[in-house]
């Protein structure tokens, strides 16, 4: 019995060695793709077309769709930097879900919205919707005010009442750069294959000033967890997703800021309202529908166009942020599984789909009993030096590699972080991110499989208090 | 500030010798950057120009287009349009033979910004390889063709009668719709509002649209039947167009769109009918007594958006009993559906005290109702 179970923990360290070597070889693969490509997008973008098409007739126009749920304290800030876009002809939609903060009134206060009457087409069902706000001094902004029943929900309602053929979705606590619409819509123009969905970049807003919607001065935030967010979403979104894209691989767009075809959209019925990440599960389904149908169509992720959004600063906040997502994946993945293995869906079927099943969904369940399971065996003996400096190399300090990879690979490239100090701390943090950071991750990710198996599968709120310090109104 | 006083004295050329510098050198990439900023002022472009060639960037340039590298041959093509460099078009031309997208896009990008007649003559040429394969987006190539402005116009109409192509005939309509309609203009969509091709009747109808009728004449008479095409978007620019047209014999064709089933339709035929003024009133009447609560919502949302509500509401003063009455009506119907907002907005105006009186004996027969 004893020979058994030693057995099997050998074979399980064994395991979670190979989960570990494959995890590392698929990000290696992308920071490899991803070096190339920004480095050949940036040369790029010296003659790309953006200043042409943002006076051209051509350039379609967006309907940017702001949900809303107890924002009051960054939701100025947000429409103003809508508002701000180097864009020829786009609209706002700020859809208020039921808020009890406050947030609508600022709105009508700061923007003097009157009520007005609006026929509103409920092609996509939604919440009973209660009133539409408009200024006629800002015939581009409208409000609306719904009853709640999440984000979901309201970017449904936005989708009914936009008359645009595209929209962007932007989350209520996010800044966006002033040409960060034409550089988004720049590739969809140029291609000749349909864009269904194309996402940009999501920088961390915490620590930067901010002045009547437009981001004045980039400083880091003293907050740690925001720090290591940033090297975490630096790594995400300028290797990862850029290496995702280059094998037409997209999964995932943040919902943060991406823009969407609006019929292709309501082609597959909008956003779930169930689940609790609306973002990946949108993706999936353009995917299936496009797939399923024979319709050509991309789905592509770009690196320059830039929004900056908060994130969360306390351990509560994030684990309940990382949690939603994990849960969210999972939700998606168990949706569609029938994309799993199936050769019906080509690539996604085959290569993508299994990947995030096997790797990024049930991960940290390999991940969280690994750090436990193999110091022990090294420490009762049961595994050799070797194999445990291995554990250690593929576990941690590979993860260094990439973190601070992801880091130099910002600093060579757009270098949103201008000082040298911000290069030097966010390397430090880059660091220390491996040592204990995504330990905590991979327990908050534990914690939304066993949610989602004991049937805890509910939205978890983030509170939004408006952390950036540095903001002036108006 | 070296240059600038140079160029508005006509000296530049004097002190060429100043300026020479070894390519790729750091003054050689300072100076084409000053050169190209100073190129957005109109009055010293010409000088600009010969000064790109002869301190050796259209040369430097012309020779990275032979580069294999996509991205060295697309920067040299891009600077060589920024430089607005003429002599360089018949090589640029040979580009658009690649197959290669992202050369040809920034290609025909920078033939738009040379705009002579022979940048424009050799998209052109290619036009049917590049729509066709597609080598470049519909969106992108439009985007060209209507940089190069009102001279393009004769040699597209040109080019459109000899192809039969629906795109390339899509892609000329739609660079035309975003142009002065002239008597030209109007005769090559007159052509093809009958097209077989919706997208094509859609898109000549979209230039009619922009015709000046007090100046060009032609039949209007002529989009009538499109009024019932059976494609819906044909059917809303048709609309469109009658009501930018202001022609007033189509409003009671215009008043049946008012019930299309699609509702972009019904929306665009409101629009269109509140710009006749109270030449509308009757039809807008007409329709609102009908059931369909979908399409009398979609009138008053039109009316009130339009503003065509504050018309309504100052014919309440109206000496024209029959106006006043109509108006009173189409008021009365949008209060009973909710659309109370240009009435309450008045009151709180209190401009003409009259007006104010029947808005509130109104609102109240409503709320009694």
């Amino acid at each position: 019995m004893n020979e058994i179970v030693i057995a099997l923990i050998l074979l399980f360290n064994y395991f979670v060695g190979v989960h570990y070597g494959v995890v590392n070889l698929v990000y290696s693969i992308l920071l490899t793709i991803a070096l190339f490509v920004i480095l050949r997008h940036i040369k790029r973008i010296k003659y790309s077309p953006i200043k042409d098409f943002s006076y051209s007739p051509e350039t379609p126009p967006i309907t940017l769709i702001i949900p809303a749920y107890n924002e009051k304290n960054v939701i100025i800030q947000t429409v103003e930097s809508a508002l701000s876009m180097n864009y020829p002809f786009f609209d706002v939609i700020i859809i208020n879900d039921g808020s009890d903060d406050g947030t609508l009134e600022t709105l009508i206060k700061t923007f003097k919205l009157n009520k007005i009457d609006v026929v509103y087409r409920n092609i996509l069902k939604t919440a009973p919707v209660k009133g539409f706000y408009y200024n006629a001094d800002i015939p581009h902004l409208m409000v609306i005010d719904k009853e709640r029943r999440g984000k979901a929900d309201a970017l449904n309602c936005g989708i009914n009442a936009s008359r645009s053929p595209y929209f962007c979705s932007v989350d209520a606590d996010s800044v966006l750069e002033n040409d960060a619409l034409i550089r988004l819509m720049a590739p969809v123009m140029e291609s000749t294959v349909p864009v269904v969905a194309c996402g940009g970049v999501v920088r961390i807003l915490n620590g930067v000033k901010v002045e009547e919607g437009v981001v004045k001065e980039i400083e880091l935030p003293k907050s740690s967890l925001a720090m290591f967010q940033i090297v975490e979403y630096l790594r995400a979104f300028l290797f990862g997703r850029v290496g995702w894209n280059f094998m037409d691989a997209i999964l995932i767009l943040s919902g943060t800021f991406s823009l969407f075809h609006k019929a292709s959209v309501i082609a597959v019925g909008g956003y779930h309202v169930k689940h609790v990440s609306e973002d990946m599960e949108m993706i999936v389904k353009l995917h299936r529908f496009h797939l399923k149908n024979k319709k050509p169509y991309k789905i592509k992720f770009i690196s320059d166009p830039i929004c900056w959004s908060e994130v969360p600063e306390s351990l509560k906040m994030l684990g309940r942020q990382r949690r939603r997502w994990h849960l969210g994946l999972i939700q998606s993945i168990v949706e569609h599984r029938r994309l799993i293995l199936n050769p019906k869906y080509g690539k996604l079927g085959l290569l993508i789909f299994p990947y995030y099943l096997f790797f990024e969904m049930l991960g940290p369940i390999v991940e969280l009993l690994g750090y436990i399971v193999v110091p022990l065996s090294y420490y009762f003996g049961l595994l050799n030096t070797d194999y445990f400096l291995l554990f250690l190399i593929l576990a941690i300090f590979y993860g260094v590699f990439l973190s601070t990879i992801g880091v130099f690979l910002e600093e060579i490239t757009y270098r949103r972080y201008p000082k040298w100090s911000h290069l030097f701390k966010l390397l430090t943090y880059g660091v220390f991110e491996n040592l204990g950071y995504r330990q905590i991750n991979s327990f908050w990710r534990f914690q939304a499989i066993i949610k989602y198996l004991f049937g805890r599968r509910q939205w978890e709120y983030i509170e939004e208090k408006g952390t950036n310090q540095n903001n002036k109104k108006k | 500030a070296q240059f600038i006083p140079l160029l508005q004295n006509r000296t530049v050329l004097l002190k060429i010798n100043d300026f020479v510098s070894s390519p790729q050198s750091n003054k050689f990439q300072a100076i084409e950057e000053v050169l190209l900023d100073l190129m957005n002022e109109d009055r010293y472009r010409d000088e600009i120009r010969t000064l790109f060639y002869k301190l050796g960037y259209v040369a430097f340039y012309e020779k990275k287009l032979r580069s294999r590298n996509i991205i060295i041959r697309a920067s040299a093509v891009d600077k060589l349009g920024k430089m607005l460099s003429e002599p360089s078009v018949g090589k640029l031309i040979e580009m658009l033979k690649t197959k290669n997208t992202e050369t040809i896009a920034v290609t025909v990008r920078a033939l738009s910004k040379i705009k002579s007649t022979e940048a424009l003559k050799g998209i052109l040429d290619h036009l049917p390889t590049l729509l066709h394969e597609p080598l470049i987006a519909q969106k992108a190539m439009n985007t060209a063709l209507t940089s190069f402005g009102v001279s393009a116009v004769p040699p597209l109409i040109e080019y459109g009668r000899k192809h039969s192509d629906p795109r390339i005939l899509s892609s000329i309509l739609e660079v035309l719709s975003n142009t002065s309609a002239d008597s030209a203009v109007c005769l090559f969509a007159v052509e093809h509002i009958k097209h077989s091709d919706a997208d094509i009747r859609a898109k000549a109808l979209k230039v009619l649209g922009n015709v000046d009728t007090e100046s060009i004449a032609f039949e209007q008479n002529l989009v009538l039947p499109l009024l019932e095409d059976p494609v819906w978007f044909v059917r809303l620019q048709a609309v469109r167009a009658l009501g930018n047209l202001h022609y007033r014999k189509a409003i009671d064709f215009m008043g049946g769109l008012l019930l299309d089933q699609n509702w972009q339709v019904r929306d665009a035929a409101a629009t269109a009918l509140t710009k006749f003024g109270n030449d509308s009133i009757d039809i807008f009447l007409k329709i609102l007594k009908y059931r369909d609560l979908y399409a009398k919502e979609s009138i008053c949302e039109e009316i009130e958006k339009t503003n065509f509500s504050s018309m309504l509401i100052e014919n309440l003063a109206s000496e024209n009993r029959e106006i006043q009455a109509k108006s009173r009506e189409i008021l009365h119907v949008m209060h009973s559906l909710h659309f109370s907002t240009p009435l309450r907005e008045y009151l709180k105006r209190r401009k003409n005290e009259a007006i104010g009186q029947e808005i509130r004996l109104l609102i109240n027969e409503g709320s009694e109702a």
